[in-house]
Order: C-alpha cells, then sequence, then structure tokens
C-alpha cells in the first residue's frame, strides 16, 4: 500500500474507533458524576 | 395501557446500530470510497457524518422519546399538521422493505447454492438466468419466480416472528444478528488480507487522490452516504427511540450509532477490497475492471472471488457461506426495524393489537414484493429503489430539518436534548439543523432532477420511470396526505 493509503487508514481508525471509544469514556464519566451527585 | 420498553440502553443502542448497518456498509460504501477519491473521501464522509447524520439521529432520537409515539403522531403531536412527514415517512419504508425483503431473499437463494458453489460455471450467468430468470427489458415482466417467491415468503415469516411480540423480541434478536455479521465480517477480513493481491486492492481502496475534494460531487456523495447509511427519514430511529424512557440520554445513544454505523463501513471496505485485489490478480485484470457496487458487487463479482479462492470446493463453499450469512444476517435487522416502524405508526394511530397490524403489514409487504419476483423484476427494484433514495428518504430528512430548523425554535429542542443527556451538544447542533442539512438537500435534490431531465435514470424508457419513479413519489405524497388528514377527521368525530 502506498504512504499515502496507511496514513487515510490511520485516519479512519483513529477518528472512527477513537472517537466511539472518546464517547463511551464520555458516558461513563458522565454516569459517575450523575451518582456522585445522587 | 403502559408503552412497551427496550429492556436497557445497551439493547435500543444494538437495535438502533443494526438498523443503520445493513447490506450498504458492504456493497455501497466501499466502492464510494473507491469512486471519490479513495482516502480523501473519508475527509467529507466524517464532516457529512459530524454536520449532518449524527445532528439528524440526534434530531429524530428526541422526537421519539420526548412524544412517546410513532413517527406520523410524533411529528402531529409535536406541531400540529406535520403528521404527514411521519405518514410519508413510512410509506417510503414500506416501499422500500418490499424490495428490501426480495434481496434478502437472492441472498438466501445464494446461501443454499453456497454449498455447492453452484455459480462456480460462471457468476453472472447463474445470477441473471439461473436466478433471476431476468427478461429482455423493463417492458418484459414475464411470470414470477417460484423459488424467489419461496424464499421471499420465508423471510417475512421471519420478520413476522421477530416482531409481533414487540421489542422484548427483537431486543433478544439483535443480541445475535448485531455481533454476527461483525464476526464473520473479521473472518472474510483476515481470509482477504491473507491472499495474493490484496495490498493492490487496499491501495485502490484508500490511496488518496485529494484533488477529487474540489468536486462538490464528491461531498454530495458523501452527504447522501451518511444519510442512506443512518436510517434517517425512514421514520424508524422515532419509532425506536418512542420505547426509551423519556430521561434518555440522547447525545450519547446518537454518537454510539452513528460512529459504530461509520466504523463498520470503514472495516468491510477492507474485507471487500483485499477480495477484489485477488480477483484481480487471479483474472489478470486491473482492480478497476474489477471493482463494482451493488447487486452487482454481492452476486457477481464477490462469488467469482469465491470460486477462485484457493484451497478447492470446501473452501470456496465455506466462504460463500460465510459472505452470504454476513449479508443476511446484515440484512435482516434493517428489514425488520423498517416494518417495526411501520406497525408502530399505525399501532399508536389505531390503538389495534400489535399481533394483527403486524400480520397486516407482513402480509401486504410480502404482496407488495412480488412484483420485483417476476422475470422483469430487477429492472423495476433499481428503478424504485433510485426514487425512494434520491426523492423519498431525501425530502424526508428536508421536511424533518426545517420543521426543527425554522418552524420549531431549534434552541429549545437542542435543550431538550440536552437535558438528560450524557455529552452536552453545543450551539453546532443548531446550525447544522437550521443551514447546512437543509442547502445540502436542497443542492441534492436539484442536482438529482436536473440529472434527471437530462438522461433517463439508467436508460429506462420514460414511460417506466414515470410509473417507478415520478408517480410513485406523487402517489406516496398525495396517500400520506389524505392519511394524515382522514385520521384527523377519525378523531374529531
Amino acid at each position: 500500500m502506498s504512504a499515502g493509503a496507511w496514513i487515510m487508514l490511520i485516519v479512519g481508525v483513529v477518528v472512527l474507533y477513537g472517537g466511539l471509544g472518546v464517547t463511551f469514556i464520555k458516558i461513563f464519566r458522565s454516569r459517575e458524576r450523575k451518582e456522585i451527585k445522587g | 395501557m403502559a408503552r412497551e420498553r427496550w429492556n436497557s440502553r445497551s439493547v435500543f443502542v444494538m437495535a438502533a446500530v443494526g438498523s443503520a448497518v445493513g447490506l450498504g456498509n458492504v456493497w455501497r460504501f466501499p466502492y464510494m470510497v473507491y469512486d471519490n477519491g479513495g482516502g480523501a473521501f473519508l475527509i467529507p464522509y466524517l464532516i457529512a457524518l459530524l454536520t449532518t447524520g449524527i445532528p439528524l439521529l440526534m434530531l429524530e432520537y428526541n422526537l421519539g422519546i420526548k412524544m412517546q409515539k410513532g413517527p406520523a403522531q410524533a411529528f402531529e403531536g409535536f406541531k400540529k399538521g406535520s403528521g404527514f412527514i411521519g405518514w410519508f415517512a413510512l410509506l417510503i419504508s414500506f416501499v422500500i422493505v418490499s424490495y428490501y425483503s426480495v434481496v434478502m431473499a437472492w441472498v438466501g437463494k445464494y446461501l443454499y447454492h453456497s454449498f455447492t458453489v453452484a455459480w462456480a460455471g460462471g457468476a453472472k450467468d447463474f445470477f441473471f438466468s439461473d436466478v433471476l430468470h431476468l427478461s429482455s427489458g423493463v417492458g418484459q415482466l414475464g411470470g414470477l419466480v417460484a423459488p424467489i417467491v419461496i424464499v421471499l415468503l420465508i423471510m417475512w415469516i421471519i420478520m413476522y416472528f421477530i416482531i409481533f411480540k414487540g421489542v422484548k423480541v427483537v431486543a433478544k434478536v439483535v443480541m445475535w444478528t448485531v455481533p454476527l455479521p461483525i464476526i464473520l465480517l473479521f473472518v472474510l477480513f483476515v481470509r482477504g488480507i491473507t491472499l495474493d493481491g490484496a495490498a493492490s486492492g487496499l491501495n485502490f481502496y484508500l490511496n488518496p487522490d485529494f484533488s477529487m475534494l474540489a468536486n462538490p460531487r464528491v461531498w454530495l456523495a458523501a452527504y447522501g452516504q451518511v444519510f442512506f447509511s443512518l436510517s434517517l427519514g425512514f421514520g424508524i430511529m422515532i419509532a425506536y427511540a418512542s420505547y426509551l424512557p423519556k430521561d434518555s440520554d440522547i447525545s450519547g445513544n446518537a454518537f454510539v450509532t452513528g460512529l459504530a454505523n461509520c466504523g463498520i463501513a470503514f472495516f468491510a471496505g477492507f474485507a471487500v477490497f483485499s477480495t477484489l485485489g485477488y480477483l484481480a490478480q487471479a483474472t489478470g485484470q486491473p482492480v478497476t475492471e474489477v471493482a463494482g457496487a451493488g447487486v452487482g458487487l454481492a452476486f457477481v463479482i464477490f462469488p467469482t472471488a469465491i470460486a477462485q479462492l484457493p484451497g478447492g470446493v470446501v473452501v470456496q463453499a465455506i466462504f460463500g457461506v460465510v459472505f452470504f450469512l454476513t449479508l443476511i444476517t446484515l440484512a435482516i435487522d434493517s428489514a425488520f426495524s423498517l416494518v417495526e416502524g411501520i406497525v408502530t405508526g399505525l399501532k399508536d394511530q389505531l390503538n389495534a393489537k400489535r399481533e394483527t397490524i403486524t400480520l397486516l403489514v407482513c402480509i401486504v409487504g410480502f404482496l407488495a414484493g412480488l412484483i420485483y419476483c417476476t422475470e422483469g423484476g430487477l429492472y423495476w427494484l433499481d428503478i424504485v429503489d433510485h426514487w425512494a433514495n434520491s426523492f423519498g428518504l431525501i425530502v424526508v430528512g428536508l421536511m424533518e430539518a426545517i420543521l426543527i430548523g425554522w418552524i420549531y425554535n431549534p434552541e429549545e429542542f437542542r435543550a431538550d436534548i440536552n437535558r438528560y443527556s450524557d455529552i452536552n451538544v453545543g450551539k453546532w447542533w443548531t446550525i447544522c439543523v437550521k443551514w447546512i442539512t437543509p442547502i445540502i438537500i436542497i443542492v441534492s435534490i436539484n442536482l438529482s432532477f436536473y440529472s434527471e431531465l437530462k438522461e433517463s435514470y439508467g436508460g429506462y424508457p420514460l414511460w417506466a420511470v414515470m410509473v417507478g419513479g415520478w408517480v410513485m413519489i406523487e402517489v406516496l405524497f398525495i396517500i400520506a396526505v389524505a392519511m394524515k388528514l382522514g385520521f384527523r377527521e377519525r378523531r374529531e368525530s
């Protein structure tokens, strides 16, 4: 694969799967905050 | 009577992802990437996801959760007089599921033939002659193709049994039908990338051509792909969200659904293009010659590649089964979500028993699908699919965006979204719904309209395009308005 293809592969992986990961973390942190607040 | 509820939040997200992830993720997205600048297409695609896909998902989720009703009643309850938008969405859904179920019937038939790799003698002839008995033109409808009708009936029976008891059974089904195709795609991915020539296929998939970003059609293609892929404009997401409690998270669920759907499509591209790279090498052709999308990819190109796999008939049969099982498990939850949207809409309107309404919808859906089971069915499927997508769903999306962005107060709607959401949505949401989405959709509709006037779609005769396209959309719209008015009069009397 060309260097350009590798770069776009990394961009896709980081944005889509990284974005999914960050969303889950935000959801769990928000839930924790809500539980602490009661 | 208390409204049914999803068992948990994760079940709802699974069902929403299952609805969004369908055949298009495998047979449309990879080819769109390749055809629109390779890896460079990811840039407009991700921007489209964030500026239209996820904001409209939030809009539909909030509408369902807030109103606790099916699409038509949710629109009507939200803004008096707008119920026809919901009915129009459900009618478009009905048309789509009537032919989508026929495609599932083809997949079901291929699943059966995979055990013997029956297409090994020539995948193209096998599909068009042996399976479809394709006639010479759109005017030659011919008779019904009995084996397709039988598999179609089986598909509708399966859908009936998934839906007739409500979302509790749907919840159990999606726990299998959502993860299974992802596992099977992983099997295809591993097989694909370990084949000779896989790298050249992947290079065609992802090698970026940034000059394509200057072409507005690439941007419209990205917005179109995101819109169709996320089950927007069908009314499904409103119906599914109406079974969530009122204090549900909206933005988090929308981000997870949107990103998961696009992540699966991106991943599917590796399985598809690595195999196409192998096929190109095995047949001594360039990848550009073997690359394709839609029905051609699923029933001709990929089966050809499977018949060329090393390891003999047994290995080929195994990968044939894996491929068509992937397609059928991807398609089934999209198909029953379409039916569920219609059933929810009718059930909430008529207050009738869910079992009765589901049975009626399934019978009528099966009968409507028979036209696509004829020898000329593929032509009609192609025409109706083009119009339902290019002028049906997208019009629903436009009306939704105008209703919330311009007629209702979008800031108030945004405050509603944020009330119980885990991720706070900023002012960008309002800009996306009020400006970006309507502008993109209006430009897209105008361009499609212009290209229809310039040249008849697919080279079909004008009468066929009128019947399957323009008249079909106009009749659905008139029926939607009549349903809205009819139900209002009934309620008032």
